[in-house]
């Protein structure tokens, strides 16, 4: 039988999917390419192939060959895993040889990319002494995606502070990052002021008052800048026998 | 203890003088190192003057300097704010805060990280020379400049030779805890070696717990632990000890996050 007239190999194919981790650290991806060759007469055949799985800078991140003898079909795949991988193009390239004659390359690319969430819904999830906890719900699934916050300015004014005083002004979100849980949720962020400056800023006479910044919300893409997604406004604040605090328009009080 | 009634201004920090010149933010121009640097002038209006010109020179240049103070004692530095302070109607407890007096400071600009010591060297020397409640030295840490008190009016306006409270040996047991649980468990130790009242104050809180830290001390200088606290976050952080005018405090141990590493030449 004629080579030429004999065998065919199909179209590799190749998917990206995200396995979360065991810690939520990172998060997984499984790749896989798989592939077949055939000769639909059913004659026999001596089948080789090479199969690599190249990154978005074409470098070899995996690697497998193998052979079958006397065989009508052969079909295999090469997996491997990869932690938090870059957005771009993967290609999995498929050499083939049939009875010692090379038969030609297949190809297959997938492309990922991490889209940025359309925003996160806020709920109040309990006090921890006087400062109010949310927890967050990402809108889509970002599940081991970290999401961070930042100062795009604009806050203030905080009416507790006073510059004699020993405390400073709390005019700014300091700073936090999350990694999404496996329910999609994120948090806790804390909102309001310690027990001790709480005690303080009343036994000053400066109760009530408080204090409102913006918070930026960003979300990570591994191989690119981070994405916003979300500006929230948080304010904080106390009378002379509660505490309070907003986030994104949820708002909690207590008794404290 | 006598108050003094006067009312203090507003504890903030006007800059006076931006001057330094745009050729020093390029020094490879030309001819550029002939020309002189107009000085800087800032100025730490009364209440705690030296602590906002610290924090005036942590912005900008992007050095950590940290500050600490003890509880004032002597009655001419205090001032009565309640009546500015508080905003109840209340008159009692009366609020007094350390009164001491404004200064302006001038220098040179800073080009390197060893002009921040002779920079700072410069500028204790001129707020003890403009009366302040205290004695500071410079103490070199792993990457800040700590500045300390050493000598501290005591009631009767003496100066004494003191130990600053982070100079407090503390011991804390080992395991691992968020930084902020350490954080208060230097300060409970602080308070407990010193009969001084002293907590954390406005913290980046979030970071804080979310930073895990294994560590302990024993008869160590609470400076120290702090410093390796704060270090194990993996943020710049620089931290203000402020204390109200009460012997036994309160006091407050504040800390805040730095701009990018590096000292940023103007």
């Amino acid at each position: 039988v004629d080579i030429d007239d004999g065998p065919r190999h199909g179209p590799a194919l190749i998917r990206a999917l995200p396995i979360r981790d065991a810690n939520g650290e990172v998060v997984t991806w499984g790749f896989g390419c798989y592939f077949a060759i055939w000769d639909e007469n059913e004659n026999l055949w001596d089948f080789t192939y090479e199969a690599r799985l190249l990154n978005t800078t074409n470098t070899e991140v995996a690697y497998h060959t193998s052979w079958a003898s006397q065989k009508p079909a052969f079909s295999s795949q090469l997996t491997t895993s990869l932690n938090d991988p870059v957005e771009g193009t993967y290609t999995c390239k498929i050499k083939w040889w049939v009875d010692s004659t090379y038969l030609g390359e297949g190809v297959a690319t997938v492309n990922l990319s991490y889209t940025t969430p359309s925003g996160e819904t806020t709920a109040h999830d309990g006090w921890n002494g006087p400062y109010a906890l949310f927890r967050q719900t990402m809108i889509g699934s970002y599940v081991g995606r970290v999401v961070e916050e930042f100062d795009p300015g604009g806050g203030g004014p905080d009416t507790c502070y006073d510059s004699s005083l020993i405390y400073p002004e709390w005019t700014a979100i300091t700073g936090g990052d999350w990694t999404v849980g496996s329910d999609n949720k994120w948090g806790h962020d804390n909102v309001g002021w310690g027990d001790t400056l709480t005690q303080y800023y009343r036994a000053n006479g400066r109760a009530p008052c408080q204090t409102q910044f913006y918070q930026d919300m960003k979300i990570n893409r591994p191989g690119n800048s981070q994405a916003t997604y979300a500006t929230h406004l948080l304010k904080a604040g106390m009378t002379s026998n509660t505490v309070w605090a907003e986030r994104a328009g949820v708002y909690a009080s207590r008794t404290w | 203890v006598t108050i003094q009634k006067s009312e203090p201004g507003r504890r903030k920090v006007a800059i006076v003088g931006l001057a330094l010149c745009a050729v020093w933010m390029s020094p490879v121009l030309p001819g550029a190192a002939q020309q002189e640097a107009r000085p800087v002038t800032i100025r730490g209006d009364a209440g705690r003057p030296l602590a906002g010109v610290i924090s005036e020179l942590e912005k900008r240049h992007h050095v950590v300097i940290t500050y600490e103070e003890l509880p004032h004692t002597f009655g001419p530095d205090i001032w009565d704010v309640t009546s500015q302070v508080r905003k109840d109607g209340k008159t009692e407890p009366r609020v007094l805060v350390p009164g001491g007096p404004a200064f302006t400071f001038d220098y040179a600009g800073i080009k390197s990280d060893a002009d921040v010591d002779l920079v700072l060297n410069r500028l204790l020397a001129a707020t003890q020379a403009s009366g302040s409640s205290g004695a500071f030295k410079v103490v070199r840490g792993s990457e800040a400049h700590h500045v300390v008190p050493f000598k501290w009016k005591n009631a009767e306006g003496d100066f004494v030779a003191t130990r600053s409270l982070l100079d407090t040996e503390i011991s804390v047991t080992g395991g691992t805890r968020s930084a902020l649980s350490m954080l208060e468990a230097i300060v409970g130790a602080i308070t407990s070696a010193r009969g001084v009242n002293v907590s954390v104050g406005v913290v980046p809180m979030n970071r804080l717990k979310q930073a895990q830290v294994n560590d302990a001390a024993v008869n160590e200088p609470a400076r120290n632990v702090l410093e390796r606290t704060l270090r194990a976050t993996g943020l710049r952080l620089s931290w203000q000890l402020f204390c109200d005018a009460r012997p036994a405090g309160p006091c407050g141990l504040s800390v805040h996050t730095v701009g990018a590493k590096g000292v940023r030449i103007e």
